[in-house]
């Protein structure tokens, strides 16, 4: 051991004075919550040569509950052995789950007792349980070898014994190898890597258990199984591969320690829950079950606000924010009234220990000092619906049967009016979408009898295949000397491959559809020749060929589509940039508190609702909600425009969070993201109409706000 | 979670040179062959270590299309990092690295670190650029390059990994200013010199004084 000791890799305990000294950056505790979301844990984790010393194991400072060995972390480093093949380098290592036996006594948990003890005696009378904290660590064989030989030693599935001789190679015999010079060329897939040899304790992972969200375990079936870590905020540590086997193991035995909860949706996924069996149980006596039920499930548990030292202003900021959206929604039930409480309380939590101790656990960082009630008074003020003349409205689908009814002998739909607004609150049955969306787009005349249609049809069919045969006429000679339609061909083959493939219609790689959708795209670049192909064009495309099942049907549905955002894909954004400019506008009116904030954060350009846009939210619903609200905007009856007011409820789902937290761009566009997926539908149209109905309110009541004009516009119908 | 710096990175390159694969095997190690293409921009985070020291990446990984540039150029402020990516079997995707290059230093601050990214190496049969050819370039225009195979996961830790040492570097040496945002670095709350995994190197050691 003195030998390594001795080496480079030695570290001394008294750094902090030699860094400085170094003229290395100052640490600043930035406190700002400009910083965003994604700064909310003060790290008060041990260091690992701590954690796995001889003497603190010995003297049950801290205790290793759970071991496994033989698992490595793939640097995939392509360097060259002496035969000349590529080797992927691979650290061996073992996991262990460490529990800190030690009494919490320090300043920092003594806060963290009142915290808990507080928020106890606002909602009930029962004592706190506090509960000892465990880390997961992983640490790389070599570099046990430096401080702990005698954890080095184990025993292999297959009964070999491996003693740190094994590794003692790996332990470097100099610090890192410097970093070139900024600038210089490096070039590391070749003999002169930096990382052959290397300290590879810079890989060594410690973690608290409470700052993880999950473990995903991935099991190939060719290739070592591992395991992923994803910590709250959604980062990823490197996989941890099992050389030896034995992940679901570790995993039962892990469960055993920290109570794991495999997630309902996908089979591979554990969430850290409670640590504590008194605690939840302690909770679960207030019947908070019934409050939270919907809003965590298998997120952050409200369990864990009891956990010592840390979570509560997760659990707060997660409550407020589920609360600011549930506030305005139809009915509020008693739930609400509930969990408001709660959130009170964890505000109140937070400015007590404010008040006794200025430098509050950076948890809290992440919550802006602000009351409850402040924040209600920023909240954009929602007209009530008999105000705004809005009342909720939902009717039975349209059936195959009742779609008959709406046409006279002839075929000639009596009340298109009527059939909209029919269409708008009721939707549509799949099995008539196909008819129904022909209407709705345009593509069939509303006043059409049936023989007109078919007549009609079938000269589209000709007009189609006209267009296409200028394409599939092309001779290879031909596109040999033709860049352009090379380009254009090579961009939607690319494209086609990565649109919508979760979908089975365009799942397998041989799908005759994928080749219609191909065909459909590359003929409209002939049809129109100057927007030619962009992306987000196949998300349009892909549905309508979904609904028809026909190319030619879904060619012109598509190219009835385009018709009305062709300025959305012409190469300067024009229409991008206006219908963006417009929705500021609609902040600006609806939510000002919201508008400044952007605006103070130099966010005005919406960049984070590009996509929302671009492809009307359809990457933000499931297949078949998007059909649903598609149809909803193609009937008008809120305007040509509805989509940015559905865009507006989108982001007053994020916007307390916004607000309260200062997030500056980066933030809201993560925040943005987050939302794919997560939003009912019925609910966030319900937002949108409100939205509608106010501006028009607003737009009535006082002609001369500014931009008027274009509110004007986005009203119209 | 603490880290004691946050790295914000920037992935650029024309459609379909493997952008969000190579996010994607980075931060999941998974390679997904079919995915829907990028609209706007995705997002991706994942914890590294830098000598010692936490480091958190969070990496945008950006659409490739000429139309949606406009957007790109945004999120080329405050970033810290680039890993600006072609497709070794797609000449075009080469020839383009002039103009991602301009537009990346005409909107990023000039502290960026560009790492040039030579994809789909796994694809050894098909290359149409030479790795002397994406070498020649980097040195010509003062880039880190690799090549880098999202497929296979080769080289992808390290196209992330490295461009984050560059910038630790540039940090130690005062030449990006952590203390200004807009230079894509983040100070975090893990203070770097007492919550190390494992301590600091003493100081008289000479930093890279062998390396085997």
């Amino acid at each position: 051991m003195d030998d390594l000791n001795n080496s480079v890799l030695i570290y001394h305990h008294e750094s902090s004075d030699d860094e400085s000294e170094e003229g290395s950056p100052q640490v600043v505790f930035n406190s700002d919550s400009t910083f965003g979301s994604s700064f909310y844990v003060r790290g008060d984790t041990p260091n690992i040569r701590e954690l796995l010393s001889s003497q603190n194991l010995a003297s049950s400072k801290y205790s290793i509950v759970v071991r496994k060995d033989d698992i490595y972390i793939h640097t995939s480093i392509q360097t060259t052995n002496q035969k000349g093949s590529d080797i992927v380098d691979q650290i061996p290592g073992a996991m262990f789950l460490v529990r800190d036996l030690t009494e919490k006594t320090t300043e920092n948990t003594g806060r963290s007792v009142m915290t808990a003890k507080s928020l106890i005696v606002e909602t009930s009378n029962v004592q706190p349980v506090l509960r000892s904290c465990y880390y997961v660590v992983w640490c790389p064989y070599s570099t046990l070898c430096t401080f702990n030989s005698d954890l080095v030693l184990h025993e292999r599935s297959n009964g070999e014994i491996v003693t740190p001789d094994r590794y003692s190679h790996r332990v470097p015999n100099s610090n890192l190898a410097s970093s070139p010079s900024q600038g210089s060329i490096v070039d590391i897939s070749q003999n002169n890597s930096p990382f052959v040899q290397r300290n590879e304790s810079a890989y060594a992972l410690v973690v608290r258990t409470v700052d993880i969200s999950h473990f995903k375990k991935q099991t190939p079936k060719l290739g070592y199984h591992f395991l992923l870590i994803t910590m709250r905020d959604e980062t990823t540590y490197p996989p941890l591969f099992f050389h030896d086997g034995g992940l679901v193991d570790f995993i039962s035995e892990f469960n055993r320690q920290v109570t794991l909860k495999k997630s309902s949706k996908d089979q591979n996924i554990y969430y850290i829950s409670a640590e504590s069996s008194e605690a939840s149980k302690t909770i679960n006596q207030f019947n908070f079950d019934d409050y939270f039920d919907d809003m965590y499930k298998e997120k952050d548990g409200y369990w864990q606000i009891l956990e010592w030292g840390s979570k509560i202003t997760k659990g707060a900021r997660d409550l407020t924010s589920a609360l600011f959206n549930q506030s305005d929604e139809l009915s509020v039930d008693n739930k609400v009234g509930g969990s408001e409480n709660l959130a009170m309380s964890l505000l109140k939590v937070r400015q007590k220990m404010e008040e006794e101790n200025k430098e509050v656990d950076d948890y809290f960082n992440d919550i802006e000092p602000v009351k409850v009630i402040d924040v209600q008074q920023q909240k954009p003020k929602i007209e009530s619906p008999e105000d705004i003349g809005w009342t909720p409205r939902m009717d039975t689908p349209i059936t195959a049967e009742s779609w008959k009814t709406y046409f006279d002998e002839e075929g000639r739909i009596k009340d298109f009016q009527a059939l909209k607004e029919k269409i708008y609150y009721g939707g549509v049955e799949n099995s008539i979408r196909k008819e129904v969306w022909k209407f709705l787009l345009g593509f069939y005349p509303h006043n059409s009898t049936y023989s007109e249609r078919e007549v009609l049809l079938e000269e589209k069919r000709k007009e189609y295949y006209g267009y296409k045969s200028q394409w599939t006429t092309i001779s290879t000679i031909q596109e040999s000397r033709f860049a352009l339609y090379r380009d254009r061909k090579s961009r939607i083959e690319k494209d086609v491959i990565r649109t919508d493939r979760t979908h089975p219609m365009y799942a397998s790689d041989d799908s005759e559809w994928l080749v219609m959708l191909h065909d459909i795209l590359l003929t409209y670049t002939f049809y129109n020749f100057d927007l030619s192909y962009v992306q987000g064009m196949g998300d349009y495309a892909s549905i309508m060929l979904e609904i028809m099942k026909d190319e030619v049907e879904s060619f012109w549905c598509f190219a009835c589509i385009m018709e009305t955002r062709q300025s959305n894909f012409e190469m300067n954004s024009q229409g991008m940039e206006d219908q963006l400019v417009s929705l500021v506008s609609l902040i600006k009116l609806l939510d000002p508190e919201f508008y400044r904030h952007l605006q103070s954060v130099d966010a005005l350009n919406l960049y984070f609702c590009f996509r929302w846009v671009l492809v009307e939210l359809k990457r933000e619903f499931d297949f078949e909600s998007c059909k649903n609200m598609w149809e909803k905007l193609w009937t008008g009856i809120y305007g040509n425009h509805f989509h940015l007011f559905i865009c507006y409820a989108m982001l007053q789902k994020i916007r307390n969070e916004v607000v309260t937290q200062k997030y500056r761009f980066d933030d809201i566009l993560k925040a943005c993201i987050d939302l794919s997926g997560a939003i009912e539908l019925n609910n966030i149209v319900a937002q949108a109409e409100r939205a509608y109905l106010t501006c028009k309110k607003k737009l009535e009541k006082d002609a001369s706000v500014v931009d008027s004009e274009r509110l004007m516009k986005l009203l119209n119908k | 979670m603490s880290y004691s710096y946050l790295f914000k990175y920037i992935i650029i390159g024309d459609t379909g040179v493997g952008k969000s694969c190579l996010l994607l095997q980075f931060t999941d190690k998974r390679f997904q062959p079919v995915h829907d293409l990028t609209i706007g921009v995705e997002f991706g985070a994942r914890m590294i270590n830098i000598d010692g020291k936490q480091v958190k990446l969070q990496i945008w990984d950006t659409a490739g299309q000429e139309s949606f540039r406009s957007i790109t150029r945004s999120y080329y402020r405050g970033a810290a990092g680039a890993l600006l990516v072609y497709d070794i079997t797609r000449r075009e995707t080469f020839h383009h690295l002039t103009t991602w290059l301009e537009d990346a230093r005409r909107h990023s601050n000039s502290t960026m670190t560009i790492m040039l990214v030579g994809n789909k190496c796994d694809l050894d049969s098909r290359r149409a650029v030479s790795y002397e050819e994406g070498k020649k370039f980097a040195q010509q225009h003062d880039l880190i390059f690799l090549e880098t195979s999202a497929k296979n996961d080769e080289n992808v830790e390290e196209a992330f990994n490295y461009t984050a040492r560059i910038i630790n570097e540039k940090i130690e040496k005062g030449i990006i200013d952590v203390t200004n945002e807009m230079n894509g670095v983040k100070v975090g709350n893990a203070p770097t010199a007492t919550t190390n995994l494992l301590e600091k190197p003493t100081t008289s050691e000479p930093k890279g004084k062998c390396c085997g």
